[in-house]
Order: C-alpha cells, then sequence, then structure tokens
C-alpha cells in the first residue's frame, strides 16, 4: 500500500509540465463552479429581495365602498395562490401617511384625506403574481380599482435574466469539466505510455493488476487535491481583496440579504464541494485512461 | 510437472503459430527447446506464462489448467514461475539491487525480507559486487545474470529462459547457461531454455524438443541440434 502511494508520487513528480497544466486546468474549472455556486446564490437573493420588497398592494377609487373592498379581499383570500390579505382604509394610509418624513402637516391636513383604501397582498409562490394581476384585470372588478403596484414583467424579466446567467455560468462550468477531464486524460496516458517499460515489467514478474492501475489513479487524485489547494488559496485571496467592496455594494440595493454569512460560514462547504469536485476530474479521468491504455491489459 | 495437451495457436486472422502440440515436461528437468525463428519456441512460452491464450488444448502445470485461469490469478501463477528474456528486461533507472528488489516489491514482500532475499540471490548469480551498478554499466552476460536473479528471487519451481544467450559473446553465453545448470542441479529447478544456439544444445547433452512450423518434429532424452 505504501508503496503504490509512493509510486503514485513519483509519476506526480516526474510529469513536471503536465503536472502543472493539469493543476491549472482543475484549478479554473473549480474557480468557475466557484463562480456558478455564487452567482445563484447572489441571483437567488436579489430575485427574493425584490419580489418581498414588491408589495402587491391594490389601490381602490375613492368612491368604492368599503363594503365592496371587504368583499374583494374576501375572495382574495379563498385563492390557492394567496397567503394573507390586509386592508388598509383611507383612515389607515392617512395614519401610516403621517409617519413618514415627506408628511408635513402645514401642507397637508387641509381638505378631506386624499388618500385611497387599499389591499396589501402576500402570496405563497411568487412566480404566481400573474395569476393574481389577472384576478385584477377581470371586468367587474377592474372598474373599482384606481391602480396596482404589480409589475409581474419586471420580476418576470429579472427571473428570466437570471436563469440566463445560471445557464451561461453552468455551461461554461461544464465545458471547463470536460476540458479538465480531457488534460488529466492526457496527462495520465503520457504517464502510462512512458513507463511503459516498467508496467510491462511489472506485469511479468506477477504484478496484481491493481497495483499497477493504482499509482495512476493516485496521480490523477492528486491533480485533484492540488488543484483544490491552489483554487482555495486564489478564492480566499479575492474575498480578502474584493468582498468587502462586493458586501457594500449588495448591501445598497439589498438590504435584506445576508451576504456575510456566504463569505464565511458556506465558504467551508463551498470548498468541500470544490475538493471532491476536483478529487472526481483526476480519479475519473484516470481511471478512462487506465481502462483505455493497451499497456496495462494483461 | 508441465504438460502440454492439444495445444493449437492461431493469431488472427489464419496465422498457425502452433499446430497440436503434445508435451510433457518433468520436475527437476533441463529441457531445451530449438527450432529456427517463427517455428513458435516463443508463443509456446508465452502460453506457458499466461501472457496468450491457446486457441485449443490445455496446460496442466502441478496438475492446473493454467489456460482457464482468471486474469486475477494470472499475476499470482507467474509469481511461482521465473522468466528470463533476450532483452533483459531490466529497468535502466534502476540499480542491480533495485532492479531484482522490484519484483519482491510489486508483490507485496515486506522490506525487511527483500533486503534478507536480494543479496543472497545476486550473491548466487555472482554479482554481489554490482549491487550499486545501473543497468546500462553492466555487460550483456552481467545482466543476464540480473534478469536471472530477478527470475529466481520468488524461489520459484520453473524456470523459463526465451534466448538467453541471444544479446551474449560466446564466452559469456556459456557462463549463463552454466548458472542455467547449476541452477537446475542446485536448486531442484526445473529449466526451460529456447535457443537456436548450436554449441550450447550440443554441450548440454540434455533432452531436446525441435520444433518446426508449430509442430514437434524431434525429441530427444539426450539431444543434438540437428536441422
Amino acid at each position: 500500500m505504501i508503496r503504490i502511494i509512493k509510486f503514485g508520487l513519483q509519476n506526480f513528480w516526474r510529469n513536471g509540465l503536465l503536472s502543472f497544466a493539469s493543476i491549472i486546468v482543475i484549478t479554473f474549472t473549480l474557480i468557475i463552479l466557484y463562480l456558478f455556486v455564487l452567482i445563484n446564490f447572489i441571483t437567488g437573493e436579489t430575485i427574493n429581495f425584490v419580489q418581498n420588497s414588491l408589495d402587491l398592494e391594490v389601490f381602490f377609487k375613492a368612491d368604492v365602498e368599503p363594503a365592496k373592498i371587504l368583499e374583494i379581499k374576501e375572495t382574495l383570500e379563498r385563492m390557492p395562490e394567496v397567503l394573507n390579505v390586509i386592508y388598509i382604509s383611507k383612515e389607515e394610509a392617512l395614519e401610516i401617511f403621517k409617519e413618514t418624513d415627506i408628511f408635513d402637516p402645514e401642507i397637508y391636513l387641509e381638505e378631506e384625506n386624499p388618500l385611497p383604501a387599499s389591499l396589501k397582498i402576500k402570496v405563497k409562490d411568487k412566480e404566481k403574481i400573474k395569476e393574481i394581476a389577472e384576478f385584477f384585470q377581470q371586468e367587474k372588478i377592474k372598474p373599482f380599482i384606481e391602480s396596482t403596484t404589480f409589475f409581474p414583467e419586471i420580476i418576470e424579466r429579472i427571473i428570466r435574466t437570471s436563469k440566463n446567467i445560471k445557464l451561461l455560468v453552468f455551461a461554461l462550468t461544464l465545458i471547463f469539466l470536460l476540458i479538465s477531464l480531457i488534460v488529466v486524460f492526457t496527462t495520465i496516458r503520457v504517464t502510462i505510455f512512458s513507463r511503459r517499460r516498467e508496467i510491462e515489467i511489472m506485469k511479468l514478474v506477477g504484478a496484481t493488476s491493481w497495483f499497477v492501475r493504482w499509482p495512476f489513479i493516485i496521480e490523477g487524485i492528486l491533480y485533484g487535491i492540488s488543484a483544490t489547494f491552489v483554487s482555495a488559496f486564489l478564492i480566499f485571496t479575492g474575498i480578502k481583496l474584493f468582498s468587502g467592496k462586493l458586501i457594500e455594494f449588495f448591501k445598497e440595493i439589498i438590504p435584506s440579504a445576508s451576504f456575510e454569512f456566504f463569505f464565511s460560514e458556506q465558504l467551508i462547504q463551498i470548498l468541500i464541494l470544490l475538493g471532491v469536485v476536483g478529487v472526481l476530474i483526476g480519479a475519473l479521468s484516470s481511471f478512462l485512461a487506465i481502462s483505455l491504455s493497451k499497456y496495462l491489459r494483461v | 510437472m508441465i504438460s502440454f495437451q492439444n495445444i493449437t495457436k492461431i493469431y488472427p486472422p489464419r496465422i498457425q503459430a502452433l499446430k497440436d502440440i503434445n508435451l510433457d515436461i518433468e520436475e527437476g528437468e533441463f529441457l531445451s527447446l530449438v527450432g529456427p525463428s517463427g517455428a513458435g519456441k516463443t508463443t509456446l512460452l508465452k502460453l506457458l506464462i499466461c501472457a496468450e491464450r491457446p486457441t485449443k488444448g490445455k496446460i496442466l502445470v502441478v496438475g492446473k489448467d493454467i489456460t482457464r485461469l482468471h486474469p486475477w490469478q494470472v499475476p499470482y501463477y507467474r509469481r511461482k514461475i521465473g522468466v528470463v528474456w533476450q532483452d533483459f528486461k531490466l529497468i535502466p533507472q534502476k540499480t542491480v539491487y533495485e532492479n531484482v528488489a522490484f519484483a519482491l516489491e510489486v508483490c507485496g514482500v515486506s522490506g525487511s525480507e527483500i533486503k534478507r532475499r536480494v543479496p543472497e540471490i545476486l550473491n548466487l548469480v555472482g554479482l554481489s559486487n554490482r549491487m550499486r551498478s545501473f543497468p546500462q554499466e553492466l555487460s550483456g552476460g552481467e545482466a543476464q545474470r540480473v534478469s536471472i536473479a530477478r527470475a529466481l528471487v520468488h524461489r520459484p519451481k520453473i524456470l523459463i529462459a526465451d534466448e538467453p544467450t541471444g544479446n551474449i559473446d560466446p564466452e559469456n553465453a556459456a557462463h549463463i547457461i552454466d548458472l542455467l545448470l547449476k541452477i537446475n542441479k542446485e536448486l531442484d529447478t526445473t529449466v526451460i531454455l529456447a535457443t537456436h544456439n548450436k554449441d550450447i544444445v550440443n554441450r548440454l547433452e540434455k533432452r531436446v524438443v525441435t520444433l518446426e512450423n508449430g509442430q514437434i518434429v524431434r525429441d530427444q532424452p539426450i539431444g543434438k541440434y540437428m536441422l
């Protein structure tokens, strides 16, 4: 067992330049994978934020009776997409308005209350906003409505854009996975070829086929481990340099998201994921190289 | 000890290397396998070390049919036979000592056992003083003795030598043959020697099996090389 690891280490060192290339390519792959996870997280948080912060609010025309509004509220509450509905009467709206900064008693408070009554709606599923928007488009309800804060198009556009970005990064991840598989595969094949005489002798003096193969798998795994360390180092450095600014930047647009959490605790999990992927790339491609090599047949 | 039964080997598409070979080899025997190039000597030896499988027939080694070994059993079988090649098959980056030790290393023999056995076997082949040399620093005769040492280090009951003197000058070749005889006599190892060196065979006065076109044409108890 110790000898197998020793032979694997020797392969690793003696391949110099090719080892280096393999590690670089796996490192790239892992960093892109990291970016994929990061972008997934950021877009997820962004969509969440936008959807949460866009209150769904329906303002009614001034002449609509409160009874009618309550009737609509009840209908809404029976809809499966709706979580709850809050009724804000004209008086309540004024109270809320009085608490805001822009309220100036000298300008307002002269005539009667100009604020409309409204319904605040919370939905279970953000993607179902469209259905609720359609509800208010109905002929029998539409005449009562002054305005709404539904922007299904905007939310849909955000969802669509983020899906596209995710898809792009995902494709990039796959492409790099493939490239690194091919590079490691080639490296291991070169090792096998350069050691074919030794392999032949090993087989002829009675080494088991796994004894001959394991060193190459270990070589591949070592590429994966090294690349994990390199990419971890680069990611840490990157975070040190940019995370402060990034967190500030995102805090400004999306106050609710917890990006610090992402950069600290989850980082360990992500690095473990990267390590597993790196080792898998190495092991899988050397396994393929071994299976396809004619020099390793009995 | 070894019994070839109705062995036929055809290399696809239609090269017939061996035709219905029947051959019994007794324990402790010294057998020379002679014949012109392409007669099937090497094929016969390859079958014996499971490097090739026969198209037809059985090969019994100590009562066991080795043509039916599972691939995973082959390495363990090979540890019981020693093989010496014309081109020595030594690893150039390793010293004499390391080359011999390598055969034990890859089979999982413990380090202390290796340290004990390798000098012992190098002493037997007369190379104690060349342990730290690399193969390219050795003469052909010395290199062949290293490969004999490596073949013997597992203490096999059978030693196969495929043209061991092919790359060696006549004087050293005689020493190699003497060494093989000594191994045959002192270690009671069955030796199978494939060669087309007439002088060697005639000097041996041992059993000679002659192959021609994949068939046994002569089997003499005390043989001469005749063509």
